[in-house]
């Protein structure tokens, strides 16, 4: 058991207790589930913890730490497919394949995930509105179940179990290695085009046009601008560059990490309206463009280790949920209370998902706008908050993303997955998580229920 | 001109410092001969390095026990295929556990055989090859804890420290054969040979990341590489510090 990693999740809200097991062989696997087993403890499988609240924690149960088990099974450079552990990295992954002319058929907006937690959480990029979700380019996968048993899943092969690991949150069992395909490139540098838009109105007439013309698309959204300006930002949108400089590898600016808690106070509804003026009119003209590298384009973050310390010992929350294209309105009044709360952070996404389903059972994309923001933990007013944009959701027919949420109902959870059941009959029982307890089992701490009661 | 590094032949294969070693190598197209006991993860850690480019990599498998058996002449047979070997990395190792052997004999003897006794003899055999090729690297993977000698570690330590003293008298004997000899010094690293370890966490260096800086080290053909690079700052401390300082210290 290992104790040298304080293991959280990337919001820093709940403070779990767990039985920690590092796993760096396949073949240790089963002699780790008989000790979980014998233990009485429920397990979960864990890589690099960047799910924002408790999907990837499994407070008084075992966790099993995967990022150790990373190799690379094969790597077919001519066909683009290639197929690792579970633990391996996107970042690690990316070394491999960029150099070689292939890149990664979905990118979250962090390299710093597991291949199995990318299949777990079915990922979703700026290409969704062509790509869809990372599920759909999955050859095939092993499960290990708790009781021991292989399974090799593919959508022709146990494919019940195939389609509910896939966006299935680490709970139908253990994921071993991965095949996926892998689309090709010929260079690490990206040309990108950056429209300001001036509302959300401005967005929602140039969106599809953009969608249209870019492979890859996403919007930051100014959330403390008021009044006519309330849902500003800059739609960015990006392509690979044909072979500007070659497939060398080339890294980002890496700038310091955080190396402790800022004060609470460093981030406050003053400091993140003068960041999000000043970030807004610094671009000067309507339409800008540039060549980037592929890093700094898709993980602009990645370069500021633990920048999750900028919200300080409170921690935060992200709220992250789609609604159907047709409810513009829906977004409108979620981004009018928003900003009327002033609690939002600089970190603001609005995407247009597109119709490509994806094959799992829990998937979160969904065809429409998906809105996603970040939030230093207020507390109560922050829970409010997430209550009453909760409510909207519900009311739209739409959904919150579980790799996420800290903060959804169970009827939330239930109204917006329509393929619940079906998924529950697929749950390995030796498996389990909090947030899967505290959202589908029902079994949220006194405090927990308490704080509900008194926020809605 | 610095000399390309092609064949590598690995002992300890499975060793999980060696094998992110090894990635780097593979990156440009290395060939491999991983030596090691355990048949199924020297066989995955194969398959990584030729997922990473490696244009080859074949498997003996040997406990270390076996290696001492191995002469020239079998050592000359495992890597003919090969041809020329341009460098050995060494990572067989045994952390052990300081309590059991200040009373145990037989966990004190396999700490010291496995950090000292059987390195240096089976590295002896090698070193006739490296000889007889006049060219090559030797790189082995001893330890900070060797450069002073701690309460809570000291067998393992005094094992590794035996090695470095070894491995300086081995560069002066291999120098007039232009063969150079490493001595790769990794600090604390995520591997499970440290599980358990309650220290810092931000001492702790992910493997990856010591992975290529030992590389670097061997590439460039420096004497002792310290893997993360600040270990060698943090170890010249602890050697400054007076002795009748350090004994007072727990840690």
């Amino acid at each position: 058991m290992d104790t040298q990693y304080a293991y959280n999740s990337w919001g820093r809200v709940f403070h779990p207790t767990h039985a920690v097991y590092p796993v760096y062989w396949d073949q240790e696997l089963f002699e780790i589930f008989r000790q979980v087993r014998a233990h009485g403890k429920s397990m979960l499988a864990h890589g690099f913890g960047r799910s924002y609240g408790d999907s990837c924690l499994n407070d008084q149960g075992a966790l099993i730490v995967t990022p150790p088990l990373s190799k690379v099974k094969f790597f077919d450079a001519q066909a683009g497919i290639i197929c690792c552990e579970a633990g391996a990295s996107l970042s690690q992954l990316l070394d491999l394949i960029v150099p070689r002319g292939w890149f990664l058929p979905v990118s979250p907006g962090t390299k710093f995930i597991s291949v199995g937690g990318a299949v777990a959480n079915d990922v979703h990029g700026k290409n969704h509105h062509v790509a869809g979700t990372f599920g759909r380019h999955i050859k095939c996968f092993e499960l290990m179940r708790s009781d021991g048993k292989r399974l090799i899943c593919s959508p022709t092969e146990n494919s019940e179990l195939f389609a509910a690991t896939i966006g299935g949150l680490g709970l139908t069992g253990f994921i071993t290695w991965v095949e996926f395909g892998l689309i090709p490139i010929e260079s690490d540098i990206m040309e990108v085009c950056v429209r300001k838009f001036d509302s959300l109105d401005e967005y929602l007439r140039i969106a599809s046009e953009f969608d249209r013309s870019y492979t890859y698309t996403v919007a930051w959204i100014d959330c403390l601008a008021k009044g006519r300006s309330l849902g500003r930002g800059h739609l960015i949108a990006g392509e690979h560059h044909p072979a500007a400089r070659g497939l060398r590898r080339i890294k980002g600016p890496h700038l310091p990490n955080v190396p402790i808690d800022l004060p609470n106070f460093a981030l406050n509804s003053w400091t993140m309206s003068w960041f999000n003026q000043i970030y807004y009119h610094r671009m000067r003209e309507k339409v800008t463009r540039f060549l980037q590298p592929t890093d700094s384009f898709f993980y602009p973050l990645d370069g500021i280790g633990n920048w999750n310390r900028i919200y300080g010992k409170r921690g935060m929350r992200q709220f992250q949920a789609v609604i159907s294209q047709s409810k513009s309105q829906a977004l409108a009044s979620m981004l009018a209370l928003i900003s009327r709360s002033q609690t939002a952070s600089f970190l603001a996404v609005l995407k247009t998902f597109g119709k490509l389903a994806s094959p799992g059972l829990l998937s979160f994309p969904a065809p429409g706008f998906t809105l996603s923001i970040d939030f230093p933990d207020y507390g109560q007013r922050t829970m409010k908050l997430f209550r009453l944009l909760e409510d909207i959701v519900m009311a739209h027919g739409g959904r919150i993303y579980p790799a996420k949420d800290s903060m959804l109902s169970s009827d939330a959870f239930k109204a917006g997955y329509a393929n619940l059941p079906a998924f529950v009959t697929q749950v390995d029982p030796g498996f389990s998580s909090s947030f899967w307890r505290r959202v589908y089992e029902g079994s949220e701490t006194k405090e927990w229920k308490n704080a509900l009661k008194t926020a809605s | 001109m610095e000399k390309r590094i092609k064949n590598c032949v690995l002992i300890g294969a499975s060793s999980v410092i060696v094998h992110h070693v090894a990635r780097e190598f593979a990156r440009s197209g290395a060939s491999f001969l991983l030596i090691g006991r355990n048949q199924e993860k020297m066989q995955q850690v194969a398959d990584d390095l030729i997922a990473y480019g490696a244009s080859g990599a074949e498997l003996a498998i040997a406990a270390m026990e076996d290696l001492l058996h191995w002469d020239l002449a079998k050592i000359r047979e495992q890597t003919s295929r090969m041809g020329n070997v341009d460098l050995l990395l060494f990572g067989a190792g045994y952390l052990g556990e300081q309590v059991k052997a200040e009373v145990d004999d037989h966990e004190a003897n396999a700490i010291i055989a496995a950090n000292y006794t059987m390195p240096a003899l089976i590295l002896g055999r090698w070193a006739l090859l490296f000889a007889e090729q006049k060219d090559g690297l030797i790189a082995v993977i001893s330890s900070v804890a060797g450069e002073r000698g701690r309460a809570l570690n000291y067998y393992y330590a005094s094992a590794k420290s035996g090695m470095s003293v070894y491995l300086q008298g081995l560069r002066g004997r291999m120098y007039r054969y232009g063969v150079d000899v490493c001595d790769v010094r990794p600090g604390y690293v995520r591997t499970p040979m440290t599980i358990g370890l309650k220290t810092g966490s931000l001492l702790f260096a992910d493997p990856t990341q010591a992975g290529i800086e030992i590389f670097n080290g061997i590439a460039a053909r420096r004497a002792t590489v310290y893997a993360p690079w600040f270990w060698r700052w943090i170890m010249l401390i602890i050697r400054w510090i007076p002795e009748t300082i350090f004994k007072r210290l727990r840690f």
